[in-house]
């Protein structure tokens, strides 16, 4: 015989947690423990909670510890050893604000995507008419402002558009007028980039490559990247643009015969990284 | 021939070096603290690509800002704050994101009805994100209540409650404890809805 009776009060787990932790001050306290007492559902689940204590201990510590993958230690360090010093990088404040700033106009990326996507095919069309300032250095060469241009690998359209890039902007193909065609290094949208050659600039701000991505404006380092991206995808790069994906510093790559574009990262080619990549249409 | 004993650098060493120039001592550090930074993003994102993602973010972000590193707090309690932060922000962006979004959990939902008692790993994944992090601080990496709440910049009171309320669903969520409202206790005068009440204790 019990002379317990139900409160009418539902049990709130959240409440009966906090109590046997401890947390609540002293009238909730009280009035907890008046429940517990006078009501058979607080009782009862107040005993369960009580006796589950050390269950879900032992639960949590039968999870084993697992070291980081070795691949993605090794992406990690590739990404931080390309880094500037601190005293030459973005404050922590300003990129949070960059960061606010992106999640705020999220809804636009996709048109701001596509845009600058628009943008490339506009320049490979440009460049297959022959108007475009032929380089053959590795060295960089001058702009019309002054503005140190790189010269890109041939048959890749190289842009620094430093666009907030997301998965979903990635799935959007380059279109095909961007497929080389015709270009100075005369590669072809089956065939592999002849990234060795001369190449076409049209639109590349080096004030807009982020300190992470200067290696890559290295012709050399970006053949490389291209080749290791070519041999991750199957795919034929097209063109790359200096930008961000999810809000950091990669490069992203169109292809001339693949519907969606990648992402990489600074380490893109370097030592034995592979690609990188850090993410795909 | 006496060996030479060779004393390691502290975290706080390391931190300094880097921010002085030395290109080597940011790697040293991460190289120390890789593997719990890890557990940390994986247990709090359930999801390898995304721990991975946000350890990058978190390491790039202490990277740049070591110079701006006051000492307050441990190197490591600060390298876990960062690391939360980015997981905590990837989570926040999730739960927007239509595509995936984070799994409801309702306690006097249908799930919670089954006899069938969920994987440690899934239940901890059903979490709110806050007790979430805060049992795999506490409960799983051994932080004290005290740094945890220093990694989550929270209060102490806030921790405690957080990680009670989040052992308390996962024990039901883990069928150490029966549901009041389940469909066994239908018929028995002690059937209740279990409620929740979203508030926390912050004293």
């Amino acid at each position: 015989v019990t002379s317990t009776q139900p409160s009418g009060r539902p049990v709130d787990l959240d409440t009966l947690a906090d109590y046997v932790e401890g947390v609540l001050d002293a009238d909730a306290t009280a009035e907890v423990a008046d429940l517990i007492r006078d009501d058979p559902a607080w009782a009862s689940t107040y005993a369960g909670l009580s006796a589950a204590q050390p269950l879900v201990a032992t639960a949590l510590s039968s999870i084993p510890d697992e070291p980081m993958p070795v691949d993605v230690a090794n992406r990690i360090d590739g990404a931080i050893r390309s880094l500037d010093r601190p005293s030459n990088v973005v404050p922590l404040s300003s990129a949070r604000a960059r960061r606010d700033r992106s999640v705020l106009s999220r809804g636009w990326l996709k048109a701001a995507a596509a845009l600058v996507l628009v943008a490339l095919g506009i320049g490979l069309v440009v460049r297959v008419a022959g108007t475009t300032a032929p380089t053959g250095s590795k060295s960089a060469t001058s702009g019309s402002a002054g503005v140190p241009m790189l010269a890109p690998p041939s048959g890749v359209k190289v842009t620094a558009s430093g666009t907030d890039y997301t998965k979903s902007s990635l799935a959007t193909r380059p279109g095909p007028e961007n497929a080389p065609q015709a270009t100075a290094g005369g590669s072809s949208a089956t065939r592999r980039p002849a990234i060795a050659g001369p190449g076409a600039v049209s639109s590349f701000g080096p004030d807009r490559v982020s300190s992470s991505l200067r290696r890559l404006t290295d012709p050399d380092e970006l053949s490389t990247c291209l080749s290791a991206v070519a041999q991750a995808t199957g795919g034929t790069p097209a063109a790359v643009d200096f930008a961000l994906y999810e809000h950091r510093p990669a490069l992203i790559i169109g292809f001339a015969d693949l519907a969606f574009s990648v992402a990489v990262g600074p380490s893109c080619g370097e030592g034995g990284a592979g690609a990188a990549l850090l993410g795909r249409g | 021939v006496t060996p030479v004993s060779v004393e390691e650098p502290s975290d706080l060493a390391l931190l300094r070096a880097h921010a002085a120039g030395d290109t080597e001592a940011f790697a040293s550090l991460v190289r120390r603290h890789q593997d719990r930074l890890w557990a940390v993003a994986l247990r709090t994102l359930g999801d390898r690509e995304e721990a991975a993602d946000a350890v990058q973010d978190a390491l790039i972000s202490a990277f740049r800002s070591a110079a701006r590193f006051r000492g307050d707090s441990a190197v490591t309690t600060w390298l876990h704050r960062i690391v939360v932060n980015a997981c905590l922000d990837r989570v926040r962006r999730r739960a927007v994101r239509p595509t995936s979004p984070l799994p409801d959990y309702d306690l006097a939902g249908p799930e919670v009805d089954t006899d069938v008692a969920l994987d440690v790993h899934a239940a901890l994944q059903r979490l709110p994100s806050d007790q979430r992090t805060a049992i795999v601080l506490v409960d799983m990496e051994g932080f004290s209540v005290a740094d945890a709440a220093e990694i989550m910049a929270v209060p102490v009171g806030t921790v405690k409650s957080r990680c009670a309320r989040g052992r308390a669903r996962l024990a039901i969520m883990l069928g150490h404890v029966r549901n009041p409202d389940a469909p066994a206790d239908v018929s028995s005068e002690t059937s209740a809805t279990i409620e929740l009440s979203g508030r926390e204790a912050q004293p």
